[in-house]
């Protein structure tokens, strides 16, 4: 089961209402995120993290009370004396805390990677892909890779570019209708990402940048209206691209094996082996039916044209039901 | 080599699959996945159709191949090893479905 419809139709969106009734949300019964296959419930009492949520997820409903949420992560202030000399956040879920605590005014990296962690071990109804996923004529664009190998700044200029954003960390792929779902977070930038992508488009809409995480400095790119409008719609298998950014390397585009685009979607996945046979089946079918290549790049727009071009044989295949 | 006389036969739900030109596994009795080649390929492939042990599969893939036996036996021991320790074949069990 899902959140899928915790949202409610004329809620207004998060940017629209005043970051204080934002904040009652997170100190009260909690703001829940509709982000498509998944719902989040997030509670905090810091001050932190209401204005960051309105910048990382501003176009998504405000929703202070839904039936249901599939992830619950509260993010509260530390106690003791240490809050004095050291303010931090700490990420509580299930009575757990997964992580140490962050600094006071980190919440919103915190919660991101929670969730993430905590949609990755619970939606297990899904074969979840480590991959970006961006859709357009119906079709997903599959990009699975390991970090670090510019995933997210990929599937964030491909956001900018007329592409539909699924996710650029879950390929949530039902193993039964073999469509995937949205997973519709911010896109998470590190590093020198952060400032590619606000010179790649000036539609970029980016939230505060944290900096000197664990992960370097971080900064989300908040999803699109119409993206988060259409964060229930699914999308058909189109084609798999295997992305590894390579600073100065010239463009390389290359046409994989239906084995290579195998390996690369079932062994990196959150759960493969916890979805059992029917995600074995869900990979194999995925590898049959979609063309798959490996692409080496160091500039976007190189990239995009290249994606550019196979797209029309994408959309052909699809069309006659895709081949081995 | 050496290998106990008992019948042996494909683990129950065992998945395999020719993608490209690459073999792959799947046993749900194990959870792993395991890349194949063609000897491992062909040992399931027999056992698919009926249990056996490595001489009655070495003496149907000599059969189909118009090979030695014996010559076959020791071409696929190391495989039938493989495919016993992944769970991928076990000893009295029931043929996939």
């Amino acid at each position: 089961m899902t959140g899928a419809h915790a949202s409610v139709p004329a809620a207004p969106r998060l940017a629209d209402v005043s970051t204080a009734q934002v904040a009652d949300a997170l100190r009260g019964r909690g703001l829940w995120l509709d982000v498509g296959a998944a719902s989040v419930r997030a509670r905090s009492d810091s001050p932190f993290l209401a204005p960051q949520l309105q910048r990382a997820y501003p176009e998504f409903p405000y929703v202070d009370e839904a039936p249901w949420a599939d992830v619950h992560v509260a993010l509260m202030r530390a106690r003791g004396l240490r809050r004095w000399l050291r303010p931090q956040v700490r990420l509580q879920a299930d009575g757990r805390e997964p992580f140490q605590p962050f600094p006071a005014d980190h919440p919103l990296p915190m919660m991101e990677w929670g969730g993430n962690l905590f949609i990755g071990q619970r939606l297990n109804q899904l074969l979840l892909l480590h991959a970006g996923v961006v859709e357009r004529d119906g079709l997903a664009l599959v990009l699975p890779a390991v970090p670090g190998s510019g995933k997210s700044t990929l599937s964030a200029a491909l956001s900018l570019s007329g592409w539909r954003l699924l996710s650029d960390e879950f390929g949530a792929l039902d193993p039964h209708t073999r469509h995937f779902m949205p997973v519709l977070k911010p896109v998470a930038l590190k590093n020198r990402s952060i400032d590619v992508i606000r010179a790649f488009s000036d539609r970029a809409v980016l939230g505060p940048t944290f900096e000197k995480t664990r992960k370097g400095d971080v900064a989300h790119l908040a999803a699109s209206a119409h993206a988060v409008a259409r964060r229930h719609e699914t999308a058909r298998p189109g084609a798999v691209v295997l992305p590894q950014w390579q600073e100065g390397a010239p463009l390389s585009f290359e046409r994989l094996p239906a084995e290579s685009a195998f390996r690369a979607l079932a062994f990196n996945a959150f759960n493969y082996q916890t979805v059992g046979a029917p995600a074995f089946d869900a990979a194999v079918a995925l590898a049959r039916q979609c063309p798959a290549w490996a692409l080496r790049y160091s500039r976007l727009d190189e990239a995009l044209a290249a994606l550019e071009q196979v797209w029309p044989e994408v959309k052909d295949r699809a069309a006659a039901g895709g081949s081995a | 080599m050496n290998f106990p006389s008992a019948r042996f036969a494909c683990a129950a739900g065992l998945r395999v699959e020719l993608l490209g030109d690459s073999w792959i596994a799947y046993s749900p009795l194990s959870g792993e996945t395991m890349m194949l080649n063609d000897e491992s390929a062909a040992v399931l492939e027999v056992l698919r159709e009926a249990p056996g042990d490595i001489a009655s599969v070495s003496r149907t893939l000599a059969a189909d191949l118009d090979a030695d036996p014996a010559e076959l036996m020791e071409r696929i021991a190391p495989a039938w090893s493989l495919l016993i320790d992944n769970g991928l074949v076990v000893e009295g069990g029931a043929s996939p479905a």
